[in-house]
């Protein structure tokens, strides 16, 4: 999933902060959401990456169950919009998980 | 190539690549040491500097090295963990050289695994350095020699097939311009200090990182507790909202207010107000901007794109010009064009030229010619006229190319003064050979910060700008940070305090310089952000080490004593280098508010000697003390310099 975060500048902090979630260490090559900058909208985007979509190190993004505040909204300047667009992330994998049972 | 570093201290890799570009030959090398002792960074840079070159070393002799760190910090989420810094010799001062820049890159160098590089000797060809993890080559760059900062950008990015963070010079790194810099990506420089000569001197066009390992920190919920804890007092704060708004111009109307915005090179401190509004940056933000910039950690995000869609400029993207280029160009050179800020920022990274001394060569030949000391004959027909933004495009490309009238001034105002005589070196703003747009009237802590600055005129190494600021400091804040009052912290006028406030200042500088944090995030800008002992404990939970506060400042010290060594070594300053310009010290504050103020001499010389007793250094020569020397265990600087003075 894409998500469009406005102000971001791509300061990739979320990127290390999940990373560290995620492997208790920090590099932003491991974390499973990226930041990419669009070049058509000239804006960064939030990619979520998604079951089946996994490189390199990068496995997909559960949406951290059970975590109130992931560490990618705690770390992000535009935290609000952050938790927004994870929420909506979130949402999306409950759907898919009650339409698979 | 072999690894001989098996263990890494937090957050410090403790491996350094070293290039020796002559041979060809690359090696990896142990430098656990660097952090303990020299604090990583550009301390330790100050260190090899001094240890591995003979004095007979100029900036451009292949033997001087190019040192390029990432801080112990960078890689990871402290609040502005993302500056990296280059150091060398440089060829503006002829000593101490180091500038500062954020980058993505350094976080790719820390994920592959090494906190340094350092390169030495000469190529016989144009190269550039490829890192990818452990596979580490000298590359041809005979295909990006000659392309200016984005088209080599671009180019390495297409022989490459994918984006990839880089430093790269353009045309005036390789024509050896002292005001060259190396860019890291199209709009952020490591600048002064020319070291992108440098890197054209050792035909070195760029530097490409890529790096997909961990950085780990020592103890990391100590260490995230810290980072948030410092995050949340940033973000709530009005400074955080007003650089998150405008970025640097929004300094802009306060300066003006208070008669700290240079006119035409100095000879003003006041703009007309026509003038004023004509450069105001903020329309252009909040018309043209599309989107924000920052880089890894930093909560500020100060940078912002900006994509004209009418005017001039028309379908340029660029990065909005930060306040060096209002106060240092815009405002200096009278062009009453605030579109022409964007262009002409975007007009000198693409040359790969610091903008400071863009601005200050060109400011003092435009009041040469003001005053008839430069005439055609001089410009080769040139008309230098205050305000002709079309003149200062071309003079930039002429700065870059080393062609006509640009030949001179491609050596900065000071040395351009000396090739042309006639009395225009009054008229040449620099302290120690760099270029200032640094208002040393504006206040007496500023005036010393800059005139002692070890890499020549700069604000950034010691200088506050809390005296100029709109915030008020309070006494308990100056007593807590400063052991002043909040008269002395942010009186401008009184010299008593400065000297204290200028070394907790140094002694702040070389610690984040060192470990990669950016100013902004600290009590420079606003006395809630991130101070000494929030950098100590930072080291220690995040590095691994055990350090008070004092010790860390203790650390800094002997930074600075080594800084000072290297100037005595390749470029024999000594306390006549540490004082205001000719101009400075003649000439009232023109205009503003503080219309008729005047530097007092005595009393500047009273503030010297005591920032050279709280550094331990002699107030007559201004170099460190013998007994200083020894407290600080640098035997190697006071031998050289017992061997120096014997002679």
């Amino acid at each position: 999933m894409y998500g469009k975060l406005e102000n971001c500048g791509g300061c990739n902090t979320c990127m290390m902060a999940c990373s560290f979630e995620k492997t208790g260490a920090f590099n932003t090559k491991a974390s499973p959401l990226e930041i990419v900058f669009d070049e058509h909208e000239k804006r960064y985007l939030v990619h979520f990456i998604e079951e089946g979509e996994e490189y390199g190190e990068r496995s997909f993004c559960d949406g951290c169950p059970g975590v109130e505040e992931p560490m990618c909204v705690r770390y992000c300047r535009e935290w609000i919009e952050m938790r927004r667009l994870v929420d909506t992330y979130r949402q999306i994998l409950k759907s898919r998980c009650e339409n698979e049972e | 190539m072999k690894n001989r570093m098996s263990k890494s201290t937090g957050s410090f890799n403790g491996k350094l690549i070293r290039v020796d570009l002559t041979t060809q030959r690359i090696t990896i090398e142990d430098c656990s040491d660097a952090m303990t002792d020299w604090l990583g960074g550009s301390g330790y840079a100050a260190k090899l500097l001094f240890d591995e070159l003979p004095a007979w070393v100029t900036p451009y002799d292949p033997r001087n090295l190019i040192i390029i760190s990432a801080g112990a910090l960078i890689g990871t989420p402290a609040p502005g963990a993302c500056k990296m810094s280059i150091s060398t010799i440089g060829p503006v001062t002829g000593g101490w050289a180091t500038g500062s820049s954020d980058s993505h890159l350094g976080v790719e160098l820390k994920q592959a695994g090494y906190d340094f590089i350092i390169l030495e000797g000469r190529s016989t060809r144009p190269v550039y350095l490829y890192i990818n993890n452990d596979v580490i080559e000298i590359r041809s760059a005979d295909v990006l020699w000659g392309l200016d900062t984005w088209e080599t950008i671009d180019k390495l990015n297409e022989l490459h097939g994918e984006s990839l963070h880089s430093l790269v010079i353009g045309p005036a790194g390789e024509n050896m311009s002292r005001g060259a810099c190396v860019l890291q990506g199209k709009y952020r420089a490591f600048g002064r200090c020319g070291t992108g000569a440098v890197f054209g001197s050792k035909l070195l066009k760029a530097v490409v990182c890529k790096g997909s390992g961990y950085v780990h920190v020592n103890n990391p919920s100590a260490f995230l507790h810290k980072v948030s804890e410092c995050r949340s007092r940033i973000m709530n704060s009005d400074t955080f909202r007003e650089m998150g708004r405008l970025g640097t111009v929004n300094s802009y109307r306060q300066r003006q207010k208070i008669g700290a915005v240079a006119y035409k090179n100095f000879q003003g401190y006041q703009l007309p107000d026509d003038l004023f509004e004509s450069i105001d940056p903020e329309p252009i933000i909040k018309k043209y901007q599309i989107s924000r910039s920052g880089f890894p950690g930093c909560p500020i995000s100060c940078n912002r794109i900006i994509h004209f869609t009418d005017g001039e400029y028309s379908g340029l993207t660029s990065m909005m010009s930060p306040y060096e280029i209002v106060g240092g160009i815009m405002s200096k050179l009278a062009i009453a064009d605030s579109h022409y800020q964007v262009k002409v920022f975007t007009e000198c990274n693409r040359m790969g030229l610091d903008v400071d001394m863009v601005g200050g060569a060109i400011a003092w030949a435009m009041e040469c010619w003001q005053r008839g000391i430069l005439t055609e004959d001089d410009t080769e027909g040139l008309e230098l006229t205050w305000g002709d933004k079309n003149v200062v495009s071309k003079l930039i490309k002429q700065i870059a190319y080393r062609e006509g009238f640009g030949s001179i001034l491609t050596e900065g105002s000071a040395k351009a003064a000396e090739l042309i005589g006639r009395g225009s070196d009054y008229y040449a703003m620099h302290i120690k050979g760099q270029d200032l747009y640094e208002m040393m009237r504006s206040s007496t802590g500023l005036c010393l910060g800059v005139a002692v600055s070890t890499r020549g005129g700069t604000h950034t190494t010691g200088a506050p700008c809390i005296e100029q600021s709109s915030i008020r400091v309070s006494d308990d804040e100056a007593q807590r940070i400063f052991g002043l009052s909040a008269y002395q912290v942010q009186n401008p006028d009184t010299y008593d305090g400065k000297a204290e406030m200028i070394v907790y200042y140094e002694q702040l500088t070389r610690a984040i310089n060192s470990l990669g944090i950016c100013l902004f995030n600290t009590v420079w800008l606003d006395m809630n952000f991130m101070n000494l002992d929030d950098i100590t404990e930072l080291i220690n939970q995040g590095v691994g080490l055990t350090l008070t506060t004092d010790e860390l400042k203790e650390m800094t010290m002997k930074l600075i004593d080594m800084e000072k060594a290297i100037n005595i070594k390749f470029a024999g300053f000594d306390r006549t280098d540490d004082m205001p310009t000719p101009r400075d010290i003649t000439e009232a504050v023109p205009d503003g508010p503080r219309k008729g103020w005047k530097l007092d001499m005595n009393q500047y010389n009273l503030m010297l000697d005591r920032y050279y007793e709280l550094h331990g250094w002699d107030t007559v020569s201004g170099l460190p003390t013998r007994e200083t020397l020894i407290r600080r265990g640098l035997d190697n600087v006071l031998e050289f310099m017992e061997t120096k003075f014997k002679e």
